[in-house]
């Protein structure tokens, strides 16, 4: 699968991410210790991405100031975060997600926004998917796997997970019967898994 | 069989984690679940790719400010933001609820309480959030945000226990054997309706420790068949950054304790509940 797969690819690290500097584990565990000096090197590492979802999704500035914070905030009290168990990248932008769903939902009780971005707890250790490519490699990688999506399919996974609509509205938005949405979201996130996992392929010849 | 085919377990596996599982696919990956233990670190792995999503988005930069003020925040000491608790309703007031709603339906507690030893008998079952989103019950989820919101905004006005009586009555249409914890780490704190889980019902909240909110739940069972059955035993569920929750229930209710404690710790104040309901029936 694409983690296993993006290990297999020993990727060196990117030009603008030397070497020496610290990985995300060794940040999370400094910051266990107290350190809130890497905090500040885990927010200039993932603040963009963090505020740029929240932004994207509650579409306020202010809130999703507010939400960025709330995330780093809770990183460094709550300790919540297992590297063992996946990427802090996946873990940031899951709780950024899951946060400004409830925000929306509370905004508008209209809306119900399903709640399913919860981990699970057991899962196995892993490595984290995106520590060995720079933050421009890993939007590169993303960008070019969601054109060699089908329009539908992508349409369908952009709708639900940056605006956090429910697939039902998406059906009535798109005038398509909720089966075909249904349908088109999981071969969309299968066909986005495997063009990840040819893109990375790629690189490595 | 269809079911065990491997398109048929990507799909499943794309659905759960899309979150789009009909309540039959919902039954169809549990079973799947059981048999098939990579699914887990398949649908972790698959979330993954998911999470990817953010990396697509033309990034925005942060105000500069927000930096600065996050180490600023992150220096303080935490239980700051958590108010004292007004404890003008204690013990006294429990007792009160309890024994008048004791006094509507004793036969209807005698039956929990047969229910519940079971539950003592056979434990606790600590379980992935997934497995109960599989289910499409969001009431997790509200259990942790209402607990959230109301320990950390105890601001509304406590309500005396006529007040509540009076509303539980007219509110709940049902006769509600309302329970406490009566353990000594605990302090009440306040009592209220609540509306959760598409289902009504009553919500104490405590001090455990002196600090560290906690919130009792007693809801009217779900009409759904969709919410998690824990049959007889009780569920742990531990989540990542929200508060963790023990769930059980029994013939009318389902029951729910949420604080950020350990599994052992719950699974003593809900054992706890299961005795007290135990010497008020005998």
């Amino acid at each position: 699968m694409l983690l296993k797969n993006i290990k297999s690819l020993g990727l060196q690290p990117a030009a603008d991410r030397p070497a020496m500097l610290p990985t995300d584990t060794e940040l999370i565990r400094a910051i266990r210790s107290g350190c809130s000096a890497s905090l500040a090197k885990l927010y200039d590492r993932y603040s963009g991405l963090v505020y740029t979802l929240a932004l994207k999704l509650l579409n306020d500035p202010r809130d999703a100031e507010d939400l960025a914070q709330e995330v780093f905030l809770s990183l460094w009290r709550r300790k919540s975060y297992d590297p063992t168990r996946g990427s802090l990248s996946s873990y940031l932008t899951t709780l950024t997600r899951s946060r400004a769903i409830d925000r929306l939902r509370q905004r508008s009780s209209r809306h119900k926004i399903r709640d399913r971005w919860f981990r699970d707890m057991s899962s196995p250790s892993l490595p984290t998917p995106f520590d060995c490519a720079s933050m421009e490699e890993r939007r590169e990688f993303v960008c070019q796997a969601l054109e060699r999506l089908p329009v539908n399919q992508r349409r369908v996974l952009e709708m639900a997970y940056y605006e956090g609509r429910s697939q039902s509205e998406i059906a009535e938005l798109l005038n398509a019967p909720l089966g075909t949405v249904k349908s088109w979201a999981r071969r969309g996130l299968l066909n986005l898994r495997d063009a990840l996992k040819e893109i990375m392929g790629d690189m490595e010849t | 069989m269809s079911e065990s085919s491997p398109s048929r377990r990507e799909e499943l596996l794309a659905g759960f984690v899309m979150g789009d599982l009909s309540p039959e696919e919902a039954e169809e990956f549990q079973r799947l679940l059981a048999r098939d233990p990579d699914l887990v670190g398949d649908s972790d792995r698959l979330q993954e790719v998911l999470a990817c999503l953010p990396y697509a988005l033309p990034e925005e930069a942060p105000p500069p400010q927000l930096r600065e003020k996050i180490l600023a925040r992150a220096e303080r000491p935490r239980w700051r933001r958590y108010p004292s608790p007004n404890l003008k309703h204690v013990a006294g007031a429990i007792a009160a609820l309890l024994v008048l709603a004791l006094g509507i339906d004793n036969y209807r507690l005698r039956r929990m309480v047969s229910v519940q030893t079971a539950t003592v008998e056979t434990g606790t079952i600590a379980i992935a959030p997934e497995v109960i989103l599989a289910n499409q019950w969001y009431g997790l989820s509200e259990l942790a945000e209402d607990h959230i919101k109301v320990t950390k905004n105890p601001k509304e006005r406590s309500p005396t226990i006529s007040e509540l009586a009076r509303r539980f009555g007219r509110e709940l249409n049902l006769t509600l054997p309302i329970t406490h914890i009566d353990r000594q780490e605990l302090t009440f704190v306040d009592g209220s309706l609540c509306n959760l889980a598409k289902t009504k019902g009553v919500r104490l909240t405590y001090k455990l420790d002196g600090d560290r909110p906690l919130s009792f739940y007693q809801l009217a069972r779900p009409k759904t068949a969709t919410y998690p059955q824990p049959g007889s035993s009780r569920l742990y569920v531990e989540h990542r950054d929200r508060p963790a929750i023990v769930l059980w229930e029994d013939e009318q209710f389902l029951y729910a304790i949420v604080a950020d404690a350990p599994q052992e710790r719950l699974d003593r104040l809900a054992e706890a509940i299961v005795e007290s309901q135990e010497k008020v029936s005998s």
